[in-house]
């Protein structure tokens, strides 16, 4: 394609135009119009003859050269028109002398003959018959001459040829007197020019015959001026000229053809003819012949050909104009392409049909480093193909010359000048001239670098993504909120719940009716989850559940583990605390102990020597009863601080008291599987008791019950707490369905150091009788019907409250 | 009855301090009581008591501990550890580290003074063999390196020829060095030495 012409305008610089004609319209009713409107010609003008702006001076030369041309062709006409009239003038002037000569000599001839006369006459030698001869002679050659007359020396006309010329003679007075005059001086002399009947207007010659000095008469002749035209003009002067003779007064007395003579002008001569004088002039008037027809011809050709010129301009400059404007279009047209193709991101490039390369864009420059110069005209191997995928680059060009194109294109490995990779994907098609030929193909190509390092990041995110989500231990699920249907999950939650593998849309609520955010144990694997459910949307806006279930059951069994080795660490620190507690009281029993039996021995070793005083043995004893004093003290300080446990009573109201164990109580259950079964009945009761201490009875009652059912079948396991007022007793109930108690093990149950269980210190029943003893209650154990074991607390409802506790608890 | 008590007691409880008092009294043994282990180390030499009777539970220093300080110090006399109820490992252990006996509280009086009794006798002995041992030793140690190789080959059996060659020096050497061990040690030749020795561990 072609690039824009630099020195074609750009299309902002057309829209600078002048302002339309419309524009310049619609000031015309401003006062200034005569003005505005003489502009506007000129501006219509200036339109209608210069090209716009752009063009002006390419149109300058044309329309200099027409101006030039016309003016030198007006020119040129005027010159030679003016040349021809003046030829014509000295053509007038030299034929009109050489017509004066001509008269002149004619008229010197008539003279002459007249002087011939004369001459004869004074000698004597003309008669008149000889005369009337020779004047008939004289007529005969100058067919002017109206007539020959001759006058005698006093005026009279004697002879006259032909005779009746005498009388016009005699009477005209214009005649008379040159006549006379000629005769008185003796000189030849002529008339004015007069009228002579018939012959229109002549002049007289006179020639006196003169003998020595005296006058003998005077011959005559009259000539016609109309005569003198007809008889001396020669026809090409004839046919060029009118000619005639005018008097003094410019009043026409003869004229060739016959008609009034036009004043002098241009082209018409006088010259005095003289003799006769007189004032009479030889007019000569050039025949308004006009122009020649050549010149008539070269003249319309002229103006024929100027016209054509104009024509052939006016309409060169609307084609220029339209050029122009088409020009202009397509400058645009041109630019929007270029611009397209220059903003396209995609890489372009045309080949024939043998490969060549016929044209690249910028943005195929751009991404192969190669400039256009470089790239156009080369043949396969192109630059750009990389070596390593250069079979594949040929297959694709050769697919490409085949026509071939598969509809996602094909996907190649292109190579930049400095050696950088970077992929594309190419779509070809026919590239199709204006005749409809195709003449090769277009390829367009878009660098996918980019594009396929984001898929590849995009699938290497995916994957980590389902790698993470997979490895994860938690099942993980994301299910519709409407219908339930099943739209993400993990590896782990179709292991967890054991999932057929899904080929459509799946409906999966394991996790659906369970307590979100809570611990949750599926009874079919015997798993147990931490459950946590979100509300989120999903990709597609719609509300959806985010379930995540972690496997907690090996935490759950380690957790359990680890309380129950912390439980067993407990009892044998309490084992331990309580064989140090034992061993100390042993050793602070022995001193005194190990003392008295030292001096007991003593004394028996005194007596038996014989050595044993009174004294001696009164010390001995003293100090014995002394140590004995001591023994007793630490065994009443050991009773002091059991002693010291009384039980701190406050108002409990019961309902509270069983929240509290029963909440303590709910990991035991929850680990054992127990379920709960209550029967309360006296929550609102108010006791006056320790709670504490009362609650540990009920905690370890419990605990009892529920460790006494761990051995058992699942579906036994419950676990019955029951309150119930008695009469004036209140009965707590905790009742299991565990083996039970052999009715020989009741009554060993509540001795200190009884116990069933491995781990047990055998101490805890014996202390909840005790504390149930405390206040004032009895704490019994009867075997149930169905199995299991049913312990009952009786507390009495109406404990009599101490007045000091009960002052103490007021305030 | 002697004058100065050959009998120590430790026992932090004043009143069994007295009633054992009042027992060896009565079978005529004259008895030192210290109130704690700080007591008897701080005395002049433990050494000099003929019995140690250590009560294992003590605040402070317990007897044991008492007992394996005063074995690093020299001589240790014979040794009775007295224990209540439950220190029986303990018992076990300073059995091993050399104490005579071990007897429970409360105990039978006459068993236990007849076991100090005898501990009166096994100090004489025992006094004797480690004082002979000290002796060895301190002979043993006047001995210079190369004595002490001369000394070493010549009891494996070997002919002072033999020691030369090994040695790489002569025979009258060899000879000098021999004579100067048997001098330096005490004795008059070499299978006295080896019995000297065999005494000594």
């Amino acid at each position: 394609m072609s690039r824009i012409k630099p020195w074609l305008p750009r299309p902002a610089a057309l829209q600078g135009e002048p302002p339309p004609l419309s524009a310049a319209m619609s000031d015309q009713g401003k006062p200034q119009a005569a003005g505005d409107r003489t502009r506007l010609i000129v501006e219509r003008m200036r339109r209608a003859f210069l090209l716009p702006r752009p063009g002006r001076w390419l149109w300058a030369m044309p329309n200099l050269a027409l101006i030039c041309f016309l003016a030198v062709g007006v020119a040129l006409l005027l010159f030679i028109r003016h040349n021809e009239r003046q030829r014509q003038h000295d053509k007038l002037v030299e034929d009109t002398l050489w017509q004066v000569q001509t008269l002149r000599s004619e008229i010197a001839a008539r003279q002459n003959q007249l002087d011939g006369l004369a001459h004869d006459y004074v000698r004597g030698n003309l008669s008149e018959g000889a005369f009337y001869e020779r004047a008939a002679n004289i007529m005969a050659g100058s067919p002017e001459v109206l007539a020959v007359a001759y006058t005698n020396e006093y005026g009279d006309a004697t002879w006259s040829y032909p005779a009746q010329a005498m009388v016009p003679l005699k009477l005209h007075p214009a005649v008379i007197e040159p006549l006379q005059r000629s005769a008185r001086i003796g000189l030849p002399a002529s008339t004015p020019p007069f009228d002579f009947p018939g012959a229109g207007q002549a002049v007289a010659l006179a020639f006196p015959a003169v003998q020595g000095n005296r006058t003998l008469g005077t011959f005559v002749a009259v000539v016609s001026l109309k005569g003198l035209l007809r008889v001396y003009v020669p026809w090409w002067i004839a046919k060029r000229y009118r000619l005639g003779f005018v008097d003094i007064e410019g009043e026409t007395l003869a004229a060739r053809p016959e008609q009034p003579l036009p004043d002098p002008g241009p082209l018409v001569y006088d010259i005095a003819v003289d003799p006769p004088g007189y004032g009479l002039k030889l007019r000569a008037v050039l025949f308004q012949t006009g122009w020649p027809l050549w010149q008539h011809v070269l003249y319309w050709v002229l103006a024929g050909l100027s016209g054509l010129m104009l024509w052939s301009l006016w309409v060169l400059k609307r084609h220029m104009r339209e050029r122009l404007s088409a020009e202009r279009a397509l400058v645009q047209e041109m630019n929007l392409r270029q611009a397209l193709e220059d903003s396209l991101v995609s890489g372009v490039f045309a080949i024939d049909q043998s490969g060549r390369t016929l044209h690249v864009n910028r943005a195929f420059c751009r991404m192969a480093g190669y400039s256009a110069a470089e790239l156009l005209g080369g043949l396969p191997p192109f630059p750009y193909w990389p070596p390593e995928t250069l079979p594949q680059c040929e297959q694709v060009f050769a697919a490409i010359l085949r026509g071939e194109c598969p509809a996602n294109g094909f996907s190649l490995r292109y190579m930049r000048k400095s050696g950088e990779r970077f992929d594309v994907r190419l779509y070809s098609s026919p590239l199709i001239d204006a005749d409809g030929q195709q003449t090769g193909w277009v390829a367009s190509m878009t660098d996918v670098t980019e594009l396929k390092r984001e898929r590849v990041a995009l699938k290497a995110s995916h994957e980590r993504f389902v790698a993470v989500l997979n490895g994860l231990d938690a099942a993980v699920a994301v299910t519709d909120r409407r219908n339930g249907e099943l739209l993400l999950s993990n590896r782990a939650f179709h292991e967890a719940f054991q999932l057929p593998p899904a080929e459509g849309p799946l409906c999966a609520l394991p996790l659906r009716d369970h307590d979100p955010d809570g611990e949750w144990y599926d009874p079919i694997l015997g798993r147990w989850y931490q459950h946590h459910r979100r509300e989120t949307q999903w990709v597609d806006h719609s509300n959806v559940w985010l379930d995540i279930a972690s496997d907690v059951t090996e935490r759950k069994l380690a957790a359990d583990r680890e309380r129950q080795q912390t439980e067993k660490l407990q009892q044998t620190a309490r084992l331990i605390a309580m064989g140090e507690i034992a061993s100390s009281l042993a050793h602070e029993l022995n001193q005194p102990l190990a003392a008295i039996s030292s001096y007991s021995t003593a004394c028996r070793n005194l007596v038996a020597s014989g050595q044993l005083s009174q004294t001696e043995l009164d010390g001995a004893l003293q100090k014995i009863a002394e140590q004995s004093r001591r023994a007793g003290s630490i065994v009443r300080g050991i009773r002091e601080f059991v002693q010291k446990r009384e039980p701190q009573r406050s108002a409990c109201r019961v309902g509270d008291m069983l929240d509290t164990v029963l909440s303590l109580l709910a990991a035991p259950l929850n680990r054992h599987h127990v379920r709960l079964k209550e029967k309360r009945r006296a929550d609102d009761i108010v006791l006056y008791a320790d709670r504490v201490m009362l609650e540990q009875v009920l905690f370890n009652l419990g605990k009892n019950a529920i460790e006494a059912m761990a051995e058992g079948g699942e579906a036994n396991r419950v676990l019955t707490v029951e309150t119930r007022v008695r009469e004036d007793w209140l009965d707590l109930v905790v009742a299991d369905r565990g083996p039970g108690i052999a009715p020989e093990d009741v009554e060993k149950l509540f001795l200190p150091f009884y116990t069933t269980k491995e781990e047990g210190m055998g101490m805890g029943l014996n202390i909840c009788r005790t504390i149930v003893e405390n206040h004032q209650g009895r704490l019994s154990v009867e075997a149930r019907e169905g199995g299991g074991s049913r312990f009952v607390v009786s507390l009495p409802l109406a404990t009599p409250m101490p007045l000091k506790e009960a002052e103490d608890h007021a305030v | 009855m002697l004058s100065d008590p050959r009998i120590a007691l430790v026992d932090d409880d004043a009143a069994v301090r007295d009633a054992l008092k009042w027992l060896f009294a009565s079978r005529g043994h004259q008895v030192a009581p210290f109130e704690s282990a700080a007591a008897l180390l701080a005395d002049r030499d433990a050494s000099r008591f003929a019995c140690l009777v250590l009560d294992l539970r003590m605040p402070g220093m317990g007897g044991m501990e008492l007992f394996q300080t005063l074995q690093s110090r020299g001589y240790t006399p014979p040794t009775v550890f007295l224990t209540g109820h439950g220190d029986v490992p303990q018992a076990v252990a300073a059995l091993k580290q050399g104490a005579v006996d071990f007897i429970e509280k409360p105990f039978d009086d006459n068993a236990l003074v007849s076991l100090v009794e005898r501990c009166l006798g096994l100090d004489q002995e025992r006094r004797a063999a480690w004082e002979h041992k000290r002796q060895v030793e301190r002979r043993l140690a006047e001995l210079t390196p190369r004595e002490q190789e001369v000394m070493a080959l010549f009891l494996e059996g070997k002919l002072n020829k033999q020691i030369a060659d090994e040695l790489d020096i002569s025979m009258k050497t060899v000879e000098v060095h021999r004579a100067r061990v048997l001098e330096k040690m005490g004795v008059k030749s070499a299978v006295e030495l080896a019995n000297l020795l065999n005494l000594a561990p």
